[in-house]
């Protein structure tokens, strides 16, 4: 436990002060202002109830491409510098090495979800704590947030144990993003696979591929308001699997 | 040199061993991808088979020796026993997670529990099953075998897999609840486009998009269909009414009064009023026309009696006809358009509820409410003259609309109520509860002759209506669930607004949806549905449009696109200069 602690630690304060998690972070931050203000200003002239789990959503999105920017370092940077073999010399269990390391990448994603309130806040002060009077404000639902935003914790786990997985595969970090991009987007778009034409693809596997979507799981429940179990354990056993590919990755390089 | 070597120079057999090889797992992969697409075991799957099995035989056949380092070698010796390892790990995932989905733990955060069926539902599905049962009996009893029982059956699109989903969380939960075997079934309107039309399924749109797959709440006996009642979207509040409906069937019956050139109910034009009629037989009530001249009472099984813009006034005789029906616990629904010529008989004044007659004289005496002699006008009404009222207040604390949403509703040429400040007695004995008031901006113009003029209303302090103009007024006894009989009556300024121009329109528009909710929570509380159907969805400010100021919006895009990217570029550019400097 102490080895996952000192590990974390350093991967935490890799992120924090690197310019790079800033650049993810602004460019995360822009562009879900860019559009949560074009939402906002839709449903406003066109009289529509208002979203409030639609930062959210373009967060999740935007993982897909960002969450592979931040662990794509994690491994085959050390590999490619040869400090990986040095970390693996140590009294350190490769378990240890990569829930550490893990584990630093997805609080600085935590970090990064919680700059989001201030989507959520400003929303909230225009709808349930705007000002009374006529017309009425129309009211967001808070419970819904919540259960939104217990998904996208989760969500996050998982695509940055993919991510973590891929780059300990190999020794080059643009490979390693490109890889886990490629797979995320799959296992995003693994959602809408029906609206491909039943004659490429048979219901069963449009139903296959839903059941592993990282999206299915979180746009039919949590992003509706409901904590559902099974949607749950899917995204814990996402990052159970994929860590314990990553581990056995890392482990192998003692096989060579 | 050989002569292959001539032609290819740097052709080795290990090369070719290499292609093969290479090809082979090529051929594999497509195979493998054409299969799970084609869920057959066709001819281009077989041809992929054959090459990449023959290309890795190759490869077998000319490299013999690179298969057995392989093999023999340290990395698939621990290779081997990872990938065991995580196929394990997968496989207890996988169980794992079909334990999760039969075990079927849903926590609904959202405020209103969208996604959990409450008490009174789980009683509405144990009395239809009750009643079933009953059929059940007597069918057995009169030597019939049958099997009835209820079925869900959702109609979802591939495309619609995710709403499918949605509507099973919900669905689930009254299948679990059920005590008789209810049964929760999804087909593919595509596939099964036979089924679909058997259950008069139609794809709902909204502008291009298809927004959701309906539910229908299906009478099995074994696998003969024998009814369906359309639930719609997958709501708690749907699913109940659609139980309602098939518990309830004809037990309710509204009888629209005619003789006094009232509205009619038959007419499909825009100015007609069928569709009213239409809302209401699609909940089970039955629906009739009554001329009063033609009965000594009113029928004892009118549920209610509705008198729908009538432009005569009614007479003594006819006034104690209804009195006594409000006696016996009788419900009436009054709506009087204001007494000027209006579109519906241009040549004849209307001469209904004028101040004075027996009926707005009936109803002042006993309880305390009178239709006022004005046309109500809102100068600062949006639309585009000042007798259609826009903004109006719909107080969502008066009975009839508990279940009102708050969405923009509309009426035409009303005229405003007058209700007693001080109560007699009689009048004492009655709650009298506003439901709509027009905008403050409005008043109760006297001068009738505007309209016909074309002039523009202006307010006279001497003559005009000031106030609060009520537009609707509910009127039900004090300790309703204490009396012996009930009597419900609501009076309406205006009986514009429920032609089929705002509920139904003829272009296939979806009307004025606060129009359509009025008049089925107006229905729904008069026949007493609405205590039968008891889900407490009064408020739902969450359907509101979203309002905001342009100051309040400036605002918001300054916190969000300048003042939250600064910081975090800010703070990164402070701790780069600093590493700068160490």
């Amino acid at each position: 436990m102490r080895n996952i602690w000192t590990i974390f630690k350093r991967e935490i304060r890799q992120y924090f002060v690197s310019p790079i998690a800033y650049l993810v972070a602004f460019a995360v931050l822009l562009l879900l202002g860019l559009s949560f203000n074009t939402d906002l200003d839709y449903r406003v002239a066109n009289q529509l109830r208002p979203d409030a789990t639609l930062v959210l959503s373009n967060f999740a999105f935007l993982m897909v491409f960002f969450a592979p920017l931040l662990t794509m370092r994690l491994f085959a940077e050390e590999a490619r510098e040869g400090t990986l073999e040095l970390l693996m010399t140590m009294p350190t269990r490769d378990v240890d090495l990569v829930i550490g390391k893990f584990l630093g990448a997805w609080v600085y994603y935590c970090v990064l979800l919680a700059l989001t309130l201030v989507f959520e806040g400003a929303l909230l002060s225009i709808t349930n704590f705007g000002p009374e009077g006529f017309p009425l404000r129309s009211r967001v639902d808070i419970g819904q947030i919540i259960a939104a935003y217990i998904g996208i914790f989760l969500y996050g786990g998982a695509t940055i144990a993919i991510g973590l997985m891929f780059s300990a595969m190999t020794e080059n970090q643009i490979v390693a993003a490109f890889l886990s991009m490629a797979v995320l987007l799959m296992l995003w778009v693994g959602d809408i696979a029906g609206l491909v034409p039943a004659s490429i693809l048979s219901t069963e596997v449009v139903e296959a591929l839903r059941v592993i979507s990282l999206q299915s799981h979180y746009s039919s429940s949590f992003l509706r308001g409901l904590i559902v179990l099974e949607d749950m354990y899917f995204y814990i056993a996402i990052m159970v699997v994929s860590l314990f590919v990553t581990t056995r990755l890392v482990e192998s390089r003692r096989w060579r | 040199m050989s002569f292959i070597q001539r032609v290819i120079p740097n052709f080795t057999i290990r090369r070719v061993a290499h292609t093969a090889a290479i090809l082979g797992s090529i051929a594999l992969l497509a195979a493998l991808i054409v299969y799970l697409s084609e869920s057959a075991l066709t001819t281009p799957v077989f041809v992929l088979l054959v090459i990449g099995l023959g290309g890795l035989s190759i490869w077998l056949v000319l490299a013999p020796d690179e298969l057995r380092d392989w093999l023999m070698g340290r990395q698939v010796y621990y290779g081997i026993g990872s990938f065991i390892l995580t196929l394990i790990v997968i496989a207890i995932a996988t169980v794992g997670y079909s334990l999760a989905v039969e075990q079927n733990v849903i926590i609904d955060l959202t405020e209103t529990q969208n996604y959990t069926i409450s008490q009174p539902s789980i009683n509405v599905l144990e009395n239809i099953e009750n009643r079933l049962r009953v059929l059940s009996a007597q069918a057995e009893s009169a030597g019939i075998e049958s099997d009835l029982h209820f079925r869900l059956v959702g109609f979802y699109t591939r495309e619609q897999l995710r709403d499918q989903k949605s509507a099973e969380f919900l669905l689930r939960q009254y299948v679990e609840a059920s005590t008789a075997g209810l049964r929760l079934e999804f087909y593919d309107p595509d596939v099964n486009p036979l089924l679909a039309r058997q259950f008069g399924y139609s794809v709902i749109f909204d502008n291009t998009q298809i927004t959701s797959g309906p539910i229908f709440l299906a009478l099995y006996d074994g696998d003969q269909l024998l009814t369906v009642e359309n639930i719609g979207e997958p709501t708690e509040r749907n699913v109940q009414n659609a139980m309602l409906r098939i518990s309830l069937a004809g037990e309710f019956k509204v009888y629209f009064i005619q003789g006094q050139l009232e509205a009619d109910i038959t007419i499909e034009s825009d100015v007609g009023y069928s569709a009213a009629a239409l809302i209401l037989r699609e909940r089970g009530i039955l629906v009739d026309t009554l001329r009063l001249q033609d009965v000594e009472a009113i029928p004892e099984d009118a549920t209610a009696i509705v008198i729908l813009g009538a432009q005569a006034p009614y007479s003594q005789a006819q006034v104690d006809k209804i009195a006594d029906y409000i006696e016996r616990g009788g419900r009436m629904l009054v709506l009087a358009d204001p007494p000027y010529a209006d579109s519906r008989d241009s040549t004849l004044p209307n001469r209904f509820m004028l101040e004075g007659d027996s009926f707005n004289t009936y109803l002042w005496e006993t309880f305390g409410v009178r239709f006022r002699e004005n046309l109500v006008a809102d100068p600062a009404s949006s639309a585009r003259n000042e007798f259609i009222l826009t903004g109006l207040r719909v107080n969502t604390g008066s009975p009839p609309l508990r279940d009102f949403q708050n969405v923009p509703m509309v009426m035409t040429l009303a005229r405003s109520l007058d209700i007693v400040e001080q109560p007699t007695e009689k009048q004492a004995e009655y709650v009298r509860s506003i439901m709509i008031l027009a905008a403050t901006s409005a008043f109760g113009e006297r001068n009738l002759q505007v309209v016909d003029l074309g002039n523009l209303s202006e307010f006279d302090p001497n003559v005009d209506d000031a106030g609060d103009q009520v537009l609707a007024t509910a009127i039900y006894r004090v300790n309703e669930l204490e009396q012996e009989v009930q009597p419900r009556i609501i009076l309406i300024g205006d009986s514009d607004w429920l032609a089929n121009l705002y509920i139904s329109p003829e272009d296939g528009s979806d009307g004025v949806l606060g129009n359509i909710l009025l008049w089925a929570n107006i229905a729904e509380w008069l026949t007493g549905y609405a205590d039968l159907a008891e889900i407490d969805v009064a408020s739902r400010p969450d359907l509101l449009p979203l309002y905001a100021t342009s100051k309040e919006l400036s605002r918001i895009q300054f916190i969000t696109l300048f003042i939250l990217p600064s910081i975090v570029l800010l703070v990164g550019g402070v701790v780069w200069v600093v590493r700068q400097r160490i």
